[in-house]
């Protein structure tokens, strides 16, 4: 059921960004925060201690706003390329972890966050050439039929007639 | 309570969310989403499918683990039968060799890179033949240099024996 309830994907990137050339997929980020609430006091430090600005000065490709907000919870709303918009509450966190949020937004593609079949993805597999029975010479699967090892579940119409047969000899004998 | 379109607008706090029937049973439903007939539809038959359906998800996490493990292990197995030995040899050899390779990743080297594979089979064959164990129906393995390193590998505790 988790299976279906929760698909699981493979590591992709939009239009294989990063292959030949590498765009950031975020595009505005907005902090949202309280100048008064103690849970807003790691933003307001953020914010304070010039680290919001050296994220701006760093990536000039992202918008950034500071949105005040009284008496609500901080958010960070980071909105990419694909549309898509992705919220991190950032709850009575101190600075530094507001700080990593930011640059973990940064990071991503805008995806949705579901489970992976694998943590790895790759187009070629193989370098060596995937295992083949001819790899090492035809070593694999060498054998003439009928095989004795080979036990079928049910006789076969032969069998069937030669058992009839012998019960029929022995009848008449 | 299932609110019209309009009246849906309403927000509806939360501790009154909880006491109405409406939403426990679209939590269930929305469990059920994808099974077979009325189980998928109808509340009362959907709660039964989806506790079981649970259950089944909890008991598989460890069954998971051990099926992944014989699955390793089989194809572990196949890859070293064709160079001549067993495949707990191999295991049992790459370990003493301090050589850290766990079964998924042998068998992920047995599938996509079998000339590497092969040469791990030739390290543990000179292993045991300079032991003295010949492996049952094995070919004499490709000459493997060795400068007797493999019998006294460089782990953390005999590093002192190399410098």
């Amino acid at each position: 059921m988790s299976r279906q309830m929760l698909p699981r994907v493979f590591l992709s990137q939009p239009l294989q960004n990063g292959v030949s050339r590498y765009t950031c997929q975020l595009k505005r980020i907005t902090l949202k925060f309280c100048k008064f609430r103690p849970n807003s006091l790691g933003a307001r430090e953020f914010i304070e201690n010039g680290d919001f600005l050296e994220f701006a000065r760093a990536n000039p490709q992202v918008a950034c706003y500071l949105k005040p907000r009284r008496n609500r919870p901080p958010v960070l709303q980071a909105e990419f390329a694909n549309g898509s918009v992705q919220l991190a509450r950032i709850d009575s966190f101190p600075a530094e972890f507001v700080r990593r949020w930011f640059w973990l937004m940064r990071g991503r593609s805008g995806d949705d966050l579901l489970p992976l079949h694998e943590n790895l993805r790759s187009f070629h597999p193989s370098v060596q050439g995937v295992w083949t029975p001819f790899t090492f010479g035809r070593s694999v699967g060498l054998g003439d039929l009928p095989d004795s090892r080979h036990r079928p579940m049910s006789p076969s119409a032969t069998e069937l007639i030669q058992q009839l047969h012998r019960l029929q000899s022995a009848r008449m004998s | 309570m299932h609110l019209t379109c309009p009246l849906w607008v309403r927000r509806i706090p939360k501790i009154y969310r909880n006491n109405d029937p409406f939403y426990l049973r679209n939590l269930y439903l929305q469990f059920s989403f994808l099974f077979r007939g009325r189980s998928s539809r109808c509340f009362r038959l959907a709660e039964q499918r989806v506790i079981k359906a649970f259950q089944h998800m909890n008991a598989m996490r460890a069954v998971r683990k051990d099926r992944f493990k014989q699955l390793c292990d089989e194809r572990i197995d196949a890859a070293c039968a064709q160079h001549g030995i067993p495949g707990k040899m191999l295991i049992d050899g790459l370990g003493r060799m301090n050589i850290q390779l766990n079964r998924k990743m042998l068998q992920q080297l047995a599938i996509y890179e079998p000339y590497s594979f092969k040469s791990l089979t030739d390290l543990v064959k000179q292993y045991h033949s300079e032991l003295g164990i010949v492996p049952p129906n094995a070919e004499p393995p490709a000459p493997v240099v060795t400068r007797g390193l493999l019998q006294s590998p460089i782990v953390p505790g005999n590093r002192k024996f190399y410098e």
